[in-house]
């Protein structure tokens, strides 16, 4: 799915506007964004997620504006995961739920993607109960599960042990492979972006350079 | 110490013998407080919801407001509600002043901004953060509703002790609107204040040891939520 940001402004305080003219972010690619922190990348990502309504009229997805169904595609990963009160099985078959996927066939979807990212043994264990790491890697599980075209991730891997990031990474990048999804990952680490991107983006101060 | 002693001592002989006098105002502080209570929740807590997760102008100074009022003074909500229930006063009709109807409404005046300020904040906050990430999990309006409301649920839960406990432990209100008279609008506070100042030690200290153990007893429920409710929750 390929997405273009058009005239975005986004002014978080006196100090600090994001601005993007025109940005194009193309399908079957892993896109880093990087840069000094407040210069800007959560916000963009949070700008492409749709969440904030007033930046939806400067989206387009595969040439269309923002629509209804939009939503159930695009999804974004919080720099700070937010699980639910629930355990990592429940937390991973929410959006399964939510796209009325039968039970027994969401429960196997979810084995999988809880296993390719090493953590179905912890799937019976509430979210409360995990370390940084293993939330963050809940959080993951829970983006990928149902196979969105556009993966938002902002700072996926930052809790993670380097096992940990190195089957992360993996997971995503075999799910871009398999699905051809649009991935854009925000990221503090310059080798691991050039470890997962096909392009890599750089923002400071608001811009995109 | 003689003070000590013999105000302790009769104090437990009041608590053991079942004194009806002392019960009785507990039981009407109980009732009252619990009334205002579910009055001040229920009107408050469901907007307090509603605005909190939606975005509006001033929403900033609205925030910075309702924390103001969250410790107005008890005594001036009295006066207002005596004012608002005295035979010249709007709801004088109802000839409601001096009795425990009366404290329990003016209760949940003064306890609505601390129960509406405490929702408020807690929707604003994690009711937002859980909002947006059920919606970017794909969810429906509906279901991003009932996802957000089941995780506040703890927190709002815990919130209700924190309203109860302040609305049992003030005296200002209960003393202007109730009058403080004897086996009709007596509560703990107002009884407490009464007993020592005419120097009857034994019964005010009988009172304030039922007082503190419902305030410890309110405390250890709300330990008994999770921590990060505990935190979310005032």
């Amino acid at each position: 799915m390929k997405i273009v940001v058009r005239n975005l402004s986004i002014r978080r305080s006196p100090h600090f506007t994001l601005e993007v003219d025109e940005l194009e972010l193309g399908t079957d690619s892993v896109t880093a964004i990087v840069g000094p922190n407040g210069g800007g990348k959560s916000t963009l990502l949070h700008a492409l997620s749709g969440l904030d309504q007033r930046m939806i009229p400067c989206l387009q997805f595969d040439g269309s504006p923002w629509g209804v169904d939009t939503r159930k595609y695009v999804t974004l990963m919080f720099q700070r995961p937010r699980l639910f009160h629930l355990t990592v099985m429940e937390n991973t078959l929410l959006p399964l739920h939510f796209r009325g996927i039968p039970r027994s066939e969401a429960r196997e979807m979810a084995i999988g993607t809880l296993t390719s990212l090493g953590i179905a043994h912890l799937a019976d264990r509430r979210a409360d109960r995990l370390s940084g790491g293993e939330t963050q890697k809940a959080a993951l599980a829970r983006a990928l599960v149902f196979n969105p075209r556009v993966l938002l991730l902002d700072e996926p891997t930052a809790s993670m042990d380097n096992r940990s990031t190195e089957l992360a990474e993996r997971a995503v990048l075999e799910y871009a492979a398999r699905t051809g999804a649009n991935v854009v990952w925000v990221t503090h680490d310059g080798l691991q972006a050039s470890r997962v991107a096909n392009r890599t983006l750089r923002i400071e101060e608001g811009k995109v350079l | 110490m003689d003070t000590f002693t013999q105000g302790f001592s009769s104090a437990f002989t009041l608590i053991a013998r079942f004194d009806p006098e002392l019960y009785g105002i507990a039981g009407l502080s109980l009732c009252v407080s619990c009334s205002a209570t579910i009055l001040a929740t229920a009107v408050t807590v469901p907007l307090a919801v509603f605005l909190g997760l939606h975005r509006f102008r001033g929403e900033e100074t609205f925030s910075r407001l309702t924390g103001a009022l969250m410790s107005i003074p008890s005594v001036a909500v009295g006066l207002f509600a005596a004012m608002l229930f005295s035979r010249r006063g709007p709801f004088g009709g109802f000839n409601l002043l001096y009795t425990p109807a009366a404290m329990a409404i003016a209760q949940a005046l003064l306890v609505s901004p601390l129960s509406f300020g405490l929702a408020y904040q807690l929707s604003r906050q994690r009711g937002r953060e859980n909002s947006e990430a059920a919606r970017t999990l794909g969810a429906s309006r509906l279901q991003t509703l009932r996802l957000v409301l089941r995780e506040l649920r703890p927190a709002l839960a815990a919130n209700l002790f924190i309203v109860f406990a302040r609305a049992i432990s003030e005296v200002g209100t209960v003393m202007i609107v109730g009058g403080n008279i004897r086996y009709q609008t007596r509560v703990l506070t107002t009884a407490i204040a009464t007993s020592a100042s005419m120097g009857d030690t034994g019964f005010a200290v009988a009172l304030g040891l039922i007082l503190v153990t419902l305030a410890l007893a309110l405390s250890s429920a709300v330990s008994f939520f999770p921590k990060r409710d505990r935190e979310a929750a005032g």
